[in-house]
C-alpha cells in the first residue's frame, strides 16, 4: 500500500498532538520495514517484540518533535526504531556476556556474523545474495547501524561519493525486486 | 533559496537514497529537505524509495497485533489527561499518617485530661483530709490547754492488766480517752466508756480496740465521780453490763 502524502500528513498532524491515533496509523503502514530492520539487527523475535513496542511509545513521546524540514517521516521512525534495536542488543549483549560486538568500530566482525545469520530475516533473499560483499557491508553501516554515509565511507576507505552512488544501487535493484514481486 | 539543481545528476549521487536511510548530517538533510519541497521529481523519487524500503522486509517478519495494543495501553497509562486521577501514593500515606496521628493526637488529649481530672480529684481530697487533721489538733491542742482532770482507770478482775485513762474538761465537758490497754475485744463486742455522775452510769461513747489510739470521746453533762469501761455488745447499751467490767477509775477529790 502506497502511503499517500495524505496519510503522511495526518500521521504528522496526530504527532505532533500527541495523539495516539498516529501510533495506530504508523503500525499499519509501516510496520513491516520498521520491524524488519529491528528483527535484522537484535536478531531474535522475542526482543525485537519489545524491541518494537518501545519504538512505537517513544514515538507517540517524541511526536511532538518531529520536524519536517529536518527529514522524511519515514526516516525519523527509522531511527528511532534503529536506536531502540541497537541498545536493545547492547543490554541483552552485556547481559549475556556474549562476544557478538555490536560497536561501531567492529562492525567488520559483525557484519560478518549477520552474514551467517539470518539473511532471511531481511527478506529478500535474491536481492541481497545478488549485491556484492561491499554493497551488503554498506547497507549493514548505513540501513541496520545508522551509520552516517561519512562514517561508513571512512570505514569502508572508500570516497562519500562513492558510497552513495553504491547505495542508490542497492536501493535500484530493491525497488526493481519490489515492483516485480508486486 | 536554492540555486537550481541538474535533476538527473543529483538522483544519480544516491544523495536522495542516504536522505531517506537517515545517514545524511543533520544540515545536509535539511538541505535535501528543502530541495525535496522545491521539485516533484524529487518527491516522486523519495516516494518511491521509501516504498521499496516499505516493502524490504520478509512477510514473515510481520510483527503481531498485540504488539500494538500493548504499546497503546502503555501510551495511556503515560497520557495524563486519560487516566483517572489517582492520588499518588505519596499523598495516600501522607494522609493515613496524618489521620493515624491526629487520632492519636485526640487519644492522648483526652487520657491526659482525665488523668488530670483524677488528680485534680486527689488533691481535693488530700485538701479536705489535711484540714480535718489540722482541726483535730487544734481542738487537741486546745483541749490540752485548759485545765483539765486526769483520771486514771485500773484493771478488774477480768482483765487485770487493761488500763485508761480519762482526761476530762470541767467547763466543756469533752472527755477524751488515752493510754489504753486492752484486749482485742472479741467479733461483736465493742467496749464502752462510761460515767459516774450523781450514781448513775452516763455513756461516753463506744470505742474498739483498733481505735486504740487516743481520741476524744462523747462529751458529758454534770460533775463525775468516777469512770469505767465495761465490754458490750457491738452498737453499746443502755446501761453497763456491770460483769463486764474492765476497768474502774475514781477522781481524786
Amino acid at each position: 500500500m502506497a502511503i499517500t502524502t495524505q496519510i503522511e500528513n495526518k500521521i504528522i498532524a496526530y504527532l505532533h498532538e500527541k495523539d495516539k491515533r498516529a501510533i495506530e496509523l504508523i503500525f499499519s503502514h509501516y510496520r513491516r520495514a520498521l520491524f524488519g530492520v529491528i528483527v535484522k539487527v537484535v536478531g531474535e523475535e522475542k526482543l525485537a517484540e519489545d524491541a518494537f513496542q518501545e519504538s512505537l511509545v517513544k514515538m507517540w513521546q517524541k511526536g511532538e518533535s518531529y520536524d519536517p524540514s529536518k527529514g522524511r517521516l519515514f526516516t525519523w521512525l527509522l531511527n528511532i526504531c534503529r536506536n531502540t534495536a541497537i541498545d536493545k542488543k547492547r543490554s541483552q549483549q552485556s547481559r549475556e556476556k556474549k562476544n557478538i560486538p555490536i560497536e561501531k568500530s567492529e562492525i567488520g566482525d559483525h557484519v560478518a556474523v549477520s552474514e551467517e545469520m539470518n539473511i532471511n530475516l531481511i527478506g529478500l533473499k535474491e536481492v541481497v545474495e545478488t549485491l556484492d560483499s561491499k554493497y551488503r557491508e554498506l547497507l549493514e553501516l548505513v540501513y541496520f547501524q545508522g551509520y552516517t554515509m561519512e562514517e561508513a565511507a571512512i570505514k569502508l576507505n572508500v570516497p562519500e561519493g562513492t558510497a552513495k552512488t553504491r547505495i542508490r544501487t542497492i536501493i535500484r535493484k530493491l525497488r526493481t525486486w519490489a515492483n516485480q514481486s508486486t | 533559496m536554492g540555486e537550481p539543481i541538474n535533476i538527473e545528476e543529483y538522483l544519480a549521487s544516491g544523495q536522495l537514497e542516504a536522505y531517506v536511510l537517515g545517514a545524511l548530517s543533520e544540515a545536509e538533510a535539511r538541505d535535501v529537505a528543502e530541495k525535496v519541497a522545491a521539485y516533484p521529481e524529487l518527491q516522486r523519487e523519495v516516494a518511491e524509495i521509501e516504498e521499496a524500503l516499505g516493502k524490504y522486509a520478509d512477510p514473515t517478519s510481520e510483527p503481531a497485533a498485540h504488539i500494538l495494543s500493548a504499546a497503546l495501553a502503555e501510551i495511556d497509562t503515560l497520557d495524563s489527561s486519560k487516566s483517572t486521577p489517582v492520588i499518588r501514593p505519596f499523598w495516600k500515606y501522607a494522609a493515613a499518617a496524618a489521620i493515624v496521628l491526629l487520632l492519636a493526637s485526640i487519644f492522648l488529649n483526652i487520657s491526659l485530661y482525665q488523668q488530670m481530672r483524677e488528680q485534680a480529684d486527689s488533691l481535693m481530697v488530700l485538701e479536705t483530709e489535711l484540714r480535718e487533721e489540722k482541726e483535730r489538733k487544734e481542738t487537741l491542742l486546745a483541749f490540752y490547754k485548759e485545765e483539765n482532770v486526769s483520771i486514771w482507770m485500773k484493771g478488774l478482775e477480768i482483765s487485770p492488766e487493761s488500763k485508761a485513762r480519762v482526761i476530762w474538761n470541767p467547763v466543756s465537758g469533752q472527755v477524751f480517752l488515752a493510754n489504753q490497754e486492752f484486749p482485742m475485744a472479741p467479733e461483736g463486742f465493742q467496749y464502752q466508756l462510761w460515767a459516774i455522775v450523781d450514781g448513775r452510769p452516763v455513756s461516753a461513747g463506744l470505742f474498739s480496740r483498733e481505735n486504740s489510739s487516743s481520741g476524744f470521746m462523747t462529751s458529758i453533762e454534770g460533775t463525775p465521780t468516777a469512770f469505767a469501761v465495761t465490754l458490750e455488745p457491738e452498737g453499746g447499751s443502755d446501761l453497763p453490763t456491770l460483769e463486764q467490767m474492765y476497768v474502774y477509775g475514781e477522781l481524786l477529790v
